[in-house]
């Protein structure tokens, strides 16, 4: 079976700020058309890689492989296949929204005729039509997020580095920007995106890498985390009627049954994992209809990435 | 329409959309942010009246020592010098500091747009709104010469010297807006760059002056002397800020301490030659221009290491 070469390859990036290391060995590998999801907690290093990757810092050692070709010693490669949009939008004071987007066409070397061209494409997928003639700094955050992403979009880049994109936005414009970014990945664009919103991440992401105290705790597709955190062992159980009392003692006795390594309750019942075989999935059944549980429901599920990223930095803190 | 009317059409289109394709984006934007603000139409309303108001000034005031329209031009060209080698480049240096710090110039930089090319556009904007101001002062130089007693050479030579001015005294402002320090040590510097600029500006315009008119040789030297040392001075200093600027935009490959060597031995250099050519021909000028010159040259010497 052939698989995909990666178009980003990010090998053994190290960076420091003085004494603070922000990077220790990042390594890791985008493939065209994937949402990878780069989470982890405030100063892990998310930003630091992601500026690396798009050229806006050097690193003190690693390289950052587009197609194979260093974007450290070839920057201008990495210019004009690299989208990066960060956390900020510049803006110089009393720019309109057209002029901004017309400034970055300007920069990347268009003829008027093709920067007339990029200019609506990416003004129609970002919808920014009846924003032209706003001045930057009075579009709200949603807007400038969309701003932010027009002028990453203008050159047609082949990877796009989001950098907590929906930070500070309203569910909708939330549930705006990831179909725009589904979109982008679904015409072959690697996306490499940030977020602290992990529900959110877990809509969108194919893979996924985890990073902590600037060292990577895992880097792999989604239902390989999944896998690693729960053995594919999990089980979600739902209570017909029951009140808040029936789940508590529902997670309770899933606690106390031997073979059961974790159980916990959730809103219409509960959720639990287990060292066992399909054997041991129906013995547990059977116990809870003994035990009066109303069960609607039993079935074999996946860890959310939250519990994923909970568990495996869990896991890092206990083995540093 | 004719062929001929045809041809030109199409030549102007194609020479209309070339310069519309390699125009300096940085240029473009600049001016169209000044061009669409209120405060450049008041500006120039301001310089346009006080320009008015000191030809009256100095053509009342000179009348007995010059007379007809050598009176008219002195105190509007010491005005425009200010304007153009002081103000307005002072302006432009704040505004670069606030899209620096703003982060602004970050992206910018790391989109691709070379750091000379930014340089390029924010020192050509600047001469732009100098050649403005100058082109308000053209009316009242049209009537010093009507009015007799200034030479048409006279005339190119003042806008000639102050458009120069326009375009090289922003370079020092573009250096120190990228030095990004906000210590006391810092803001003194910034602003003796400021003082040192409106001080330079009026000793440049009176040497300009008697450059132009005076029989004597010494004045059209010393002026000589000033431009070269200028251009090599704020050479040096347009090469450190881009120097500074490509380490802006992550470029591992740059080396600013070897760039500030060389500038400092450049400025150094420029400083010593001034006052070495003046000494050996001998050149009576007036004790405060010399000190004030060999001032300046030290000051923009000592720039690298602000």
């Amino acid at each position: 079976m052939m698989t995909t070469p990666p178009l980003v390859q990010v090998r053994a990036l190290h960076k420091r700020f003085g004494q603070v290391v922000a990077l220790d060995g990042i390594s890791l590998d985008l493939l065209p058309g994937e949402v990878h999801g780069f989470i982890g907690p405030n100063g892990a290093g998310k930003t630091t890689a992601m500026r690396i990757m798009a050229g806006v810092e050097s690193p003190d050692a690693g390289d950052v492989l587009l197609d194979g070709t260093s974007v450290m010693q070839h920057p201008e490669a990495g210019r004009q296949r690299i989208g990066f949009m960060p956390d900020y939008l510049d803006s110089y004071p009393g720019v309109l929204v057209w002029e901004y987007l017309d400034f970055y066409s300007r920069i990347a070397g268009f003829p008027p005729e093709r920067r007339m061209e990029r200019g609506r494409d990416v003004v129609d997928f970002t919808g920014l039509n009846g924003h032209l003639a706003m001045p930057v700094e009075g579009l709200s955050k949603g807007w400038k997020q969309r701003l932010s992403l027009a002028r990453v979009l203008l050159n047609d880049p082949d990877v796009l580095i989001l950098d907590e994109p929906a930070a500070g936005l309203d569910p909708r414009a939330r549930i705006e920007l990831r179909e725009m970014v589904t979109e982008l990945a679904r015409h072959g664009k690697a996306i490499f995106i940030s977020s602290h919103i992990l529900g959110e991440l877990a809509e969108m992401c194919t893979a996924v890498s985890i990073i902590e105290e600037g060292r990577l705790v895992t880097s792999g597709s989604m239902d390989g985390l999944q896998t690693r955190v729960d053995n594919g062992r999990r089980v979600a159980v739902r209570l017909v009627g029951g009140d808040d009392g029936e789940r508590r003692r529902l997670a309770l006795l899933l606690a106390g049954l031997p073979g059961v390594t974790g159980a916990a309750e959730e809103a219409d019942g509960a959720t639990f994992t287990y060292d066992g075989d399909d054997g041991f999935r129906a013995d547990v059944l059977a116990r809870l209809v003994n035990e009066g549980f109303r069960v609607g429901d039993f079935h074999k599920s996946s860890s959310s990435l939250e519990d994923a990223f909970m568990a495996v930095t869990g896991q890092s803190e206990k083995e540093g | 329409m004719s062929t001929l009317e045809t041809v030109n059409c199409g030549l102007a289109h194609r020479l209309t959309r070339y310069l519309d394709w390699r125009a300096n984006p940085v240029l473009v934007r600049d001016l169209r942010l000044y061009m669409r603000g209120r405060a450049l139409l008041l500006g120039y309303a301001l310089t346009l009246a006080i320009l008015v108001l000191t030809g009256i000034a100095s053509t009342v005031a000179m009348q007995w020592e010059y007379g007809g329209g050598r009176g008219l031009l002195t105190m509007p060209t010491y005005l425009l010098a200010v304007i153009c080698g002081a103000l307005v480049p002072n302006l432009v240096g704040e505004r670069f500091r606030g899209e620096l710090s703003g982060r602004a110039i970050e992206l910018t930089l790391a989109s691709g747009l070379e750091p000379a090319r930014l340089v390029r556009g924010k020192l050509f904007g600047a001469w732009l709104l100098s050649l403005l101001a100058v082109s308000l002062a053209m009316p009242l130089y049209a009537t010093a010469y009507l009015l007799g007693g200034v030479s048409p050479c006279t005339l190119a030579g003042l806008t000639g010297g102050i458009l120069f001015a326009g375009l090289i005294m922003p370079i020092p402002h573009l250096y120190l807006a990228t030095s990004g320090k906000r210590s006391g040590v810092f803001r003194l510097i910034d602003a003796l760059a400021s003082i040192g600029s409106v001080a330079a500006m009026l000793l440049y315009a009176p040497l300009l002056l008697e450059a132009l008119e005076s029989s004597d040789d010494e004045y059209r030297i010393l002026y000589g002397v000033a431009v070269m040392a200028a251009i090599l001075v704020f050479g040096f200093l347009h090469t450190v800020t881009v120097s500074r600027l490509r380490g802006e935009a992550g470029d591992r490959e740059v080396r600013p301490r070897r760039s500030l060597a060389v500038a400092a031995l450049v400025g150094f250099i420029a400083a010593m030659a001034t006052v070495y050519v003046c000494r050996a021909q001998g050149l009576m000028f007036k004790t405060m221009l010399w000190d004030e010159m060999a001032a300046v040259a030290a000051l923009c010497a000592a720039y690298p290491f602000a």
